[in-house]
């Protein structure tokens, strides 16, 4: 059902009056990428689209930007409530829900905070609304605005006359734009941004109150499961409703070219049916095999990217006194989300509403649409928490089902995948193979560093119309988006590393404009993408941890090679001060041994220990971290057990250093189970990694190793985002520690204690 | 503790059942005699040979993955037909039915369940206390005969209650174990027969060293 | 179709249900339940977990026939926002969650352990969570929060 942004609002005790035909004279000043903001049916120019003051004082304030877990939603309360100077527990915060909220695209790629907490959208819009606010009251008592102050919502003038926002405002709009001189409030002068304000949603989490997509519950709703192909690129012949008519509840088969589903009254019968149903399917073209994928992907016609390209790179490396070369390999791996992901979608006729876990409202809405052939506007799509996912696990997909079982049956649907539907589907995490050469001269150093990397992809987001993009759009007749095959062009305008496909060492320099890390000038870095034969998506640090997987690690190799301190060494050829810093800041905390590696004397049998470092530039200027891990290693079974991390993180302003530790602790975690143990496998039809039988993660029953984190809180720089930056350099910095212990490079992940055992058996 | 008096109370109504179907198609000659220890009853058609030749088909049974991946070595349960070790790091604990916070019925039900990788069922799943742990690994058959006439080892059972035993739901899982898991080859009703022929002919051992 | 009564939260529910309908289905669907949730439906995972018999009880695979006479404690009926639990504030004073979707998992494995073990020690409690799964990896936290009830009890 859909609700006008003014019936909603005036419900809730405001006005709003900002709607305007979808305004395309903004567009220029929004910025267009998949994490920005968007005109919609709600102009995010206005003052009034953001927020909304009740006569009551409540500040109600929207947001496109979602909470998955990840803190968003207190933040963004702590920012509205400190920019407009009123107590946390007065702001009420809507986030992502298409009736009411901003477009602001996907909340993904630690983009969240730079668009909401520096000085546009959000924060642009609280800090406009506090001097607009200052600016009525001083207008009415004919003072000065400078002379106001506002606290707890009340603003008092120079004569001592006091108004609270709700007697000011309320009931009435700003009708104002967003202003682009509006000041925000300094670091120095935050009572609550900046503060460990424990998450607002703790206490429904831990009394199991708090409502997850999966507990939505519709009147008349019924029950679907989907039925996916048997294999790959399977699809459908025949499909015998006969099968299941006969099953207690039974409502419907739903057939829509490849895509199967089952409806039921009741969730057990929709299972049943689910599994009972017979379909015949054509088999798919059958998988490449995975003992020799990573050879196979080289092989494929690629979209190759030339980034920087010194032009000398060969002959640097033919003249040095010697080289060291190395290639890595990173495997495809899950979101894994705990919870097979969910949706509740009510098609009427050409209406519809879908609450989804999406990390993008107004992408799934015209998708939904497009799906259904109904108008975008009237389709609403409300955001409801699933289970974490860092990337794109099935929540868009389970959408998409939800809403085509929906529009077939006439009434709500609401579909649960099931564990296999989840991990066989989903977008995986990309495999990608990384080749390096650096040439070195009589001490060691760095002459010329080449580097090429191979990285698989099928598909991703759906953004704003592009079905094909997850496993039901293809099912219902969509293509996925594939790279297009090309050669490399001459790189063009200044460095954006946004993929990490450059080493922080190398100067990066294009046309003499150098946006890199390092100061290394001979210089090569070609990238190919390849069509992957599996569905690809943002996996918590998309390509950027393989890629940095692969730096780090030869820098380790080179620095081996010279005899050098790793730390030193790195230091050496850091250019950006920020990566230096945090380098420097992880080693003092982690009481860095300053020494070669590996370690000197190494015993051949029982447990050995070593260290190692690792340090990124988060897509070049999206936050930096530096890591020191500290592992041991079991000679006897090969088994590989992290015991301390020392990890440094600066990501500007920091906004809550509560949110921002548990993000930080969590990703360390998650990378060194990503590390030790993760990769989906498959055989010559399937993906045969579908529960967590078949699919490794770490349990809670680990022996965690002890995690110091160090956070550099700068305030004279934008603030960056940290959801991914700390798990992006535990690999590398395992992998290096592991050499340290053994003298043995593991250059594939996971380091399994098969691949260790097989190291040590080589290294002898 | 509840969870095992119930289990007991369950597997006590079909040890039950099945002691009256056994009973039915017994050996008149034995059917009064429950000897206290190893030894045969007077009656018995003793054949030491026969006996032996019994258990030692019976051996294979036991060493399927069905038996051995609740009667191997360690502190906790084996599973597959390949005899990993049960996942999520689930151990024997005290008295075999698990640790505190996971016991095995926190997920194993007195049934199977339908799908692969899913946890198997029958009444009573639990494995062997640590105080009598019933290992049986490692053992020849001589070994394994004697641990399995030792009411020591063996749960203070006689011959014929072992034979009881072996008719119980937990037992005879063994054929039905669900999807994905391969069944015990031989047919349950050879089996039992085995048992019947070993006990009654006087339950002696083999004497051959081979261990399995 | 049977008659079936359960006591779940200190409520006595007669509901007609198909006897084998897992318990999880029923605690969310006929008696509109949040904590319980279906993470992976095979028992893998924990984000079921409910509590029965002093148990923890995974209901994503127990049949709901299963319960019988007992009483069924889910998350919520552990402690409420106004009165929550011990384990329950302790998790809360560490922020012990990210998306908390494993919730149920992890509290109620680590009271069910707690409960018949106080004395716990971590390495037991380590061994009572070996299958419980968090994909946030809100580890650190958690074993600190459990610790924290753990000792609060004892005291």
């Amino acid at each position: 059902m859909r609700v006008s942004r003014r019936h909603f609002l005036k419900s809730s005790g405001a006005l709003v009056v900002s709607f305007s035909a979808t305004s395309l004279t903004s567009v220029g000043a929004m910025a267009q990428g998949p994490f920005d903001t968007h005109p919609s049916h709600i102009d995010p120019t206005k003052l009034d689209s953001w927020l909304a003051i009740g006569a009551d004082g409540t500040v109600t304030a929207y947001t496109g930007k979602c909470d998955l877990g990840q803190g968003m939603f207190t933040v963004q309360t702590q920012l509205v409530a400190e920019e407009l100077c009123v107590p946390i527990e007065r702001v009420k915060l809507v986030e992502c829900d298409t009736s009411v909220a901003p477009d602001q695209g996907t909340t993904s790629g630690s983009q969240s905070t730079p668009t909401n907490f520096n000085s546009g959208n959000l924060a642009q819009a609280a800090a406009t609304a506090r001097e607009a606010l200052i600016n009525l009251a001083a207008r009415k008592w004919g003072e000065q605005a400078e002379q106001l102050v506002a606290v707890d919502g009340v603003i008092t003038g120079k004569s001592g006359r006091r108004i609270a926002y709700g007697e000011l405002i309320g009931k009435k709009s700003f009708n104002i734009p967003l202003s682009t001189t509006a000041k925000r409030r300094s670091p120095q002068q935050w009572v609550v941004l900046g503060k460990p304000v424990p998450s607002l949603d703790r206490i429904a989490l831990m009394t199991g109150q708090f409502e997850f997509v999966h507990n939505v519950r519709v009147p008349g709703m019924l029950h679907g499961r989907v039925v996916r192909p048997p294999e790959v690129g399977a699809t459908v012949t025949s499909v015998m409703e006969s099968s299941v008519k006969q099953i207690p509840g039974f409502v419907k088969v739903v057939v829509l070219k490849d895509f199967v589903g089952v409806v039921a009254e009741k969730q057990m019968q929709a299972a049943q049916a689910a599994r009972q149903l017979k379909v015949e399917w054509n088999p798919g073209p059958g998988l490449p095999a995975q003992a020799s994928y990573y050879d196979n992907l080289r092989e494929q016609p690629s979209q190759s990217t030339l980034i920087v390209d010194s032009k000398d790179v060969a002959q640097q490396i033919i003249k040095a006194k010697t080289s060291v070369g190395a290639t890595y390999r990173y495997p495809y791996q899950l979101h894994g989300s705990v919870g097979a992901s969910c949706a509740v979608a009510d098609v009427k006729g050409d209406r519809a509403t879908v609450w989804s876990a999406t990390q993008s409202v107004y992408p799934t809405r015209n998708v939904v649409a497009k799906l259904l052939g109904i108008p975008q506007d009237n389709v609403r799509v409300i955001y409801v928490r699933g289970s974490g996912c860092y990337g794109l696990n099935g929540a868009d997909a389970v959408s998409f089902d939800a809403a085509l079982l929906s529009h077939a049956v006439g009434r709500p649907v609401r579909v649960q995948l099931s564990r296999q539907d989840e991990m066989a589907w989903e977008n995986f995490g990309a495999a990608c193979v990384v080749e390096q050469r650096a040439g070195t001269d009589e001490k060691g150093g760095i002459v010329a560093w080449h580097c090429e990397s191979w990285i698989t992809s099928r598909g991703g987001r759906p953004g704003y119309d592009q079905p094909g993009n997850v496993i039901t759009g293809v099912l219902a007749g969509y293509a996925p988006e594939l790279p297009n095959p090309e050669a490399a062009k001459e790189p063009t305008g200044k460095l954006r590393n946004r993929n990490n496909v450059v080493p922080s060492y190398v100067a990066g320099c294009v046309g003499g404009l150098c946006g890199g890390g390092g100061n290394i000038r001979s210089e090569r870095v070609i990238s190919h993408t390849v069509a992957s034969p599996f569905f690809t998506g943002p996996l918590r640090s998309p390509a950027r941890i393989q890629n940095t997987f692969a730096h780090e690690c030869f820098m380790d190799e080179i620095s081996a090679q010279a005899k050098a301190d790793p730390v030193a060494f790195r230091l050496q050829y850091l250019s950006d001060g920020r990566i230096a810093d945090v380098v420097k800041a992880a080693a003092k905390a982690g009481k860095w041994e300053s020494r070669p590696s590996p370690k000197p004397d190494i015993p051949r049998t029982g447990i050995v220990s070593g260290r190692g470092i690792a340090c990124v530039a988060y897509e070049g200027d999206n936050g930096y971290a530096a890591l020191v891990a500290e592992v041991e290693v079991d000679l006897g079974t090969g088994r590989i057990h992290p015991r301390r991390f020392t990890v440094a993180v600066d990501c500007g302003p920091i906004s809550n250093p509560d949110g921002l530790r548990n993000q930080t602790e969590g990703g360390i975690l998650q990378g060194t189970s990503r590390a030790l143990l993760e990769v989906v496998t498959w055989d010559d039809k399937r993906i045969t990694s579908t529960d967590w039988e078949t699919y490794n993660s770490l349990y809670l029953g680990f022996d965690l190793p002890m995690v110091e984190v160090t956070f550099i809180d700068r305030q004279d720089v934008p603030a960056t985002g940290a959801g991914e930056t700390a798990i992006t350099v535990v690999p590398a910095a395992i992998g290096n520690a592991i050499f340290d212990a053994t003298g043995c490079r593991l250059r594939e992940v996971p380091f399994t204690a098969e691949r260790m055992m097989a190291a040590l058996r080589a290294r002898g | 503790m509840r969870p095992r008096k119930l289990c007991g109370a369950a597997a006590a109504v079909m040890v039950a059942f099945s002691l009256t179907s056994y009973l039915a198609s017994r050996d008149a000659s034995a059917e009064n005699n429950f000897p206290q220890n190893s030894d045969v009853s007077e009656t018995a058609k003793r054949d030491d040979a026969a006996a032996a030749g019994a258990f030692e088909f019976l051996s294979k049974v036991l060493h399927h993955p069905r038996c051995m991946n609740c009667h191997s070595s360690g502190d906790f349960p084996r599973q597959g037909d390949d005899g990993h070790q049960h996942t999520m790091n689930v151990r024997r604990g005290v008295d075999g039915h698990g640790v505190a916070g996971v016991k095995c019925s926190s997920c194993h039900q007195d049934h199977n369940l339908t799908g692969t990788h899913v946890p198997p069922g029958a009444p009573g799943w639990h494995l062997p206390s640590v105080a009598m742990p019933m290992i049986w690994e490692g053992l020849t058959d001589r070994q394994l005969c004697e641990m399995f006439k030792d009411p020591k080892q063996n749960g203070g059972r006689n011959v014929d209650q072992i034979v009881e035993h072996m008719s119980t739901p937990l037992v005879l899982w063994g054929w039905h174990p669900g999807e994905g898991r391969t069944p015990i080859p031989i047919a349950e009703s050879e089996f039992l027969a085995k048992v019947k022929e070993w006990a009654s002919k006087g339950a002696a051992c083999p004497g051959n060293a081979r261990a399995r | 179709m049977s008659m079936i009564s359960l006591k779940v939260n200190g409520r006595q529910h007669t509901l007609e249900l198909d006897p084998e309908t897992p318990l999880l289905f029923v605690l969310n669907d006929e008696l509109g339940l949040r904590a319980p949730k279906f993470g992976c439906g095979m028992a893998q995972c924990g984000a079921c977990t409910v509590i029965v018999r002093r148990q923890a009880m995974r209901s994503c695979v127990m049949p709901v026939s299963a319960v019988r006479e007992d009483e069924v404690v889910t998350l919520e009926g552990l402690g409420s926002a106004e009165k929550p639990h011990p384990i329950q504030e302790a998790f809360m004073a560490e922020g012990a969650a990210q998306c908390g979707f494993c919730l149920s998992g992890v509290i109620l494995t680590a009271k069910a352990a707690l409960d018949e073990k106080p004395q716990a020690s971590d390495e037991e409690i380590r061994e009572a969570l070996g299958g419980v799964l968090c994909r946030c990896f809100a580890h650190l936290r958690m074993l600190r929060a459990i610790r924290k009830y753990a000792d609060s009890r004892k005291a």
